[in-house]
């Protein structure tokens, strides 16, 4: 019975079938033929070209992005800010000296380990470059020979600057009562200086033996820098060692009737930057890294030179003290107007604050600046405080008269003034060239493109692997359509990088810069993900029939994917040629200027005619209050 | 013995199917020929027994199908299913689609509509009008049998009864497990008889 049912239902389902009509096979064979994918090349023809493929966009994204510079964040623009400035030397107590073997930061040392070869070989008559790998030379010895054979070739004041500098760095050291500017006729203090020096073990007495090499040093830079007032000074400070006290007081004023009072760092620092350009860092890079402070001897120096202005305030004491007061306004005066010539003369920031210290330390006894917390006073408008009449102030006016104490009053009201305004500038990034926190949302883009180009490159790689041909053929997903699909899935990244950008346009803080940077960085991890799971969504739709969907989410990953690595591409080079392009004009603007000339243009009249605010002194002794 | 037969025919076809796939991957002619005269007509029919007859939709299916076949021909697993079962798989989801669309027309396709022209090919040796009708029976006997019986069912019925499917391939075609196939093929018999039966009386 079941095989005539079976034969029954054969013969029915067979008989009810149709023919296919004529023409039917040529009708197939063609769509079939128009159905065949196309050859497929060589295999090893075809990773070879994956991978320059892959080579080229990866090159393509890293290429122009620099190896250093800070990222967008606040706490690396201040601190990029201190690298583009001479301000972050700083030193408080004496001493500031150099060590033998100094070490520079990292990124530095490959550069300083060729210079003095590098020099040598290729620039052995230069005296610039030889100051400039002498400057940034770590061992001292070495730094000593290079310096020494650009002020022998060179013979120019920078080229003995830095010699002279560099010698002095090492050289004995002695320590008087002066040293801690202590009134004379406070004999507690004097008593408490006295074991400070012996506890030192420090020698309060320079042999001539000790000095002779330094101040050779000095009375060459003195004759190739007849206007120059900062070897004076040096010279005075090692007669003081010497104890030689009337020599150096002479000296010393020498010094201040100079017109100019420099340490001529700003062409050391333009020495360096040459070096590093020509041992192959970017204008910028190399600037920067010249402003950092780098140039060795120079806070040896700038204390010395502070010292010089505590030895001015405590000679005018002694001699106060001792009836001579001639002497004492003159070491006052002498201490004053080189301070001025300092803040006057000087191209860097770090200068002439020193000579605003040096101007209010030799003046400390003729005009004083009190706070108010102290004077008890309402908040004075100069540094929070406001000058009053000095100890011997009378005596300064009697024997300079009113005038010259006037003239001392508003010089140092000026100088105040004009250190606030540098705080101020330095404290809200204005330190900063225009567009810096731009450039460093720039080169996060940079990097953070390239990182999601290089995933990406490792996902298609992922994905073409395994069956490839399996794959291409499973979905019926198209170029254009795959290329949409990336678009789509990097939405989040774009909008992200253009939020960024927008809020890193200008310099300066404003809250919310953190979360604003955290928010690219979610919007850079979600088109990640969407560009992996977008594939896989589409596949439900584009499978082709008999394929799975696994097959189709790699074929899909196969066209998504190169679009996306394009896209990302052209942002990080697009990135990275902007931000370079900012660099170049940075280094071609800032290296056309001193430091304080940026800081004059930046700050304009406020600097050039600095406002002196009423209440600012007071003709009294400031008010005695519990200390 | 006869299980030795049977496996050795197995792999035998298992070969032939993995040599015309490598031949359609190389983009070989006769490849296309080969695959066009071995499945060409059995698809077709396989397609106008799904979609009430309808030849011009019938070869439409059919022609999709075997350039859907050189095109995705990479998806093609021998160990799987046969390249036949593999075919049929991916017609029958061309025509879920079709018969989709036929359901939703409240008219017969004109392609399904029997016309004299199609009779002269009905091939029988005996007199013509004998031809056609048993022809036109058949076809009622067929649109019987599909009120009657599921989709699923009347599909296992043509597989197994037309294209002479094993188990295993229609397991492949229908999506469902060899189990399922044959516990599908006993009640689609059970209701087929009935359906006969019916008829006759």
């Amino acid at each position: 019975m079941n095989d005539e049912l079976d034969r029954k239902l054969r013969d029915v389902l067979r008989s009810a079938r149709p023919k296919p009509s004529a023409g039917w096979r040529e009708r197939a064979l063609t769509a079939m033929a128009a159905a065949q994918p196309e050859r497929a090349a060589a295999k090893s023809r075809r990773l070879v070209t994956a991978l320059i493929g892959m080579l080229v966009l990866a090159a393509l994204a890293f290429m122009p992005y620099s190896a250093s510079g800070p990222g967008a964040g606040m706490e690396s623009a201040l601190a990029a800010q201190g690298g583009m400035s001479t301000v972050g030397l700083s030193g408080e107590e004496p001493g500031g000296r150099e060590e033998p073997q100094r070490r520079l930061p990292e990124h530095l040392r490959p550069y300083a380990g060729r210079a003095p070869q590098f020099v040598r070989e290729r620039y052995a008559d230069d005296p610039e470059m030889l100051m400039g790998a002498g400057l940034l030379a770590e061992d001292r010895e070495v730094r000593l020979e290079l310096l020494r054979s650009a002020s022998e070739i060179g013979a120019g004041p920078a080229e003995l600057a830095a010699y002279a500098v560099q010698v002095l760095a090492t050289a004995p050291e002695y320590y008087r009562l002066a040293h801690w500017a202590v009134d004379p006729a406070d004999a507690a203090a004097v008593g408490d200086a006295r074991q400070k020096i012996e506890a030192s073990g420090v020698p309060s007495v320079l042999q001539p033996g000790d000095v002779t090499e330094p101040l050779e040093a000095l009375h060459r830079w003195q004759a190739a820098d007849p206007e120059n007032g900062f070897p004076v000074a040096l010279e005075a400070y090692y007669l003081y060692g010497l104890h030689r006290d009337a020599e150096a007081l002479q000296r010393w004023e020498e010094a201040a009737e100079r017109p100019a009072a420099t340490l001529r760092y700003q062409e050391a620092i333009w020495a360096v930057r040459r070096l590093l350009r020509e041992l192959g860092m970017s204008e910028w890079e190399a600037l920067t890294a010249a402003y950092s402070g780098e140039s060795s001897g120079t806070l040896s120096a700038l204390t010395t030179i502070r010292q010089c202005a505590r030895i001015g305030v405590y000679e005018g004491r002694l001699a106060a003290m001792e009836g001579r007061e001639a002497d004492a306004v003159r070491w006052w005066r002498a201490t004053i107007e080189f301070g001025r010539h300092m803040q006057e003369s000087t191209d860097t920031l770090i200068e002439f604050l020193s000579g605003v210290a040096i101007e209010g330390v030799g003046a400390r006894d003729v005009w004083w600046h009190e706070r108010h917390r102290r004077s008890g006073l309402s908040e004075g408008p100069v540094a929070g405080g406001r000058l009053f009449q000095g100890r011997h102030h009378d005596l300064f006016v009697s024997q300079a008269g009113r005038e010259a104490s006037e003239a001392v009053r508003d010089s140092l009201l000026r100088a105040k003034v004009r250190a606030e305004l540098v705080k101020e500038y330095v404290a809200s990034l204005r330190g900063l060239p225009e567009g810096y926190m731009r450039w460093g949302a720039l080169g996060a883009l940079t990097r953070s493109y390239g990182v999601l180009l290089a995933l990406l490159v490792l996902g298609y790689a992922a994905a073409s692997i395994w069956r490839r041909k399996a794959a291409d053929a499973a979905t019926a997903l198209g170029w254009r359509s795959g290329a949409a699909v990336a678009l789509v899935a990097l939405a989040p990244a774009l909008a992200g990088s253009v939020t960024l950008l927008g809020a890193m346009w200008e310099v300066g803080l404003r809250p919310g810069l953190a979360q604003i940077g955290w928010m690219a960085s979610g919007a850079w991890a979600l088109s990640l993900l969407a560009l992996l799971l977008a594939p896989l969504v589409a596949g439900i739709w584009s499978c082709r029939s008999g394929a799975r969907l696994v097959a189709a989410w790699r074929g899909n990953l196969r066209r998504v994917l190169p679009a996306a690595m394009v896209v990302c591409a052209l942002v990080s080079l697009g990135a990275g040629i902007w931000r370079w392009r900012t660099e170049a004009g940075w280094a071609e603007e800032w290296g056309a200027q001193t430091e304080v000339e940026r800081v004059q243009e930046a700050l304009g009249s406020a600097w050039t005619n600095p406002t002196i605010l009423e209440d600012a002194w007071r003709a009294e002794k400031p008010p005695q209050v519990e200390r | 013995m006869e299980r030795d037969a049977a496996h050795q025919a197995h792999r035998a076809a298992d070969q032939t199917d993995m040599d015309l796939a490598r031949r359609l991957r190389d983009a070989d002619p006769a490849a296309h020929a080969q695959l066009c005269d071995q499945f060409g007509a059995a698809l077709h029919g396989f397609a106008a027994s799904r979609l009430m007859g309808d030849r011009e939709l019938a070869e439409d299916v059919m022609i999709q199908t075997l350039a859907d076949a050189v095109r995705s021909i990479e998806c093609f697993e021998p160990g799987r299913a046969s390249l036949g079962a593999w075919l049929y798989g991916i017609a029958r989801r061309k025509i879920q689609g079709e018969r989709r669309k036929l359901l939703r027309r409240k008219s017969v396709p004109a392609g399904a509509q029997t016309s004299l022209d199609d009779l002269n090919d009905v091939g029988c040796d005996g007199d013509m009008a004998e031809g056609v009708a048993s022809r036109l029976g058949a076809a009622q006997t067929v649109a019987r049998l599909s009120r009657a019986l599921s989709d699923d069912q009347m599909e296992a019925l043509v597989l197994h009864y037309v294209e002479g499917f094993s188990t295993r391939d229609i397991a492949e075609v229908l999506k469902r497990s060899p189990r399922a196939v044959n516990s599908l093929l006993h009640w689609a018999r059970a209701k087929a008889r009935e359906a006969l039966s019916q008829a006759d009386e």
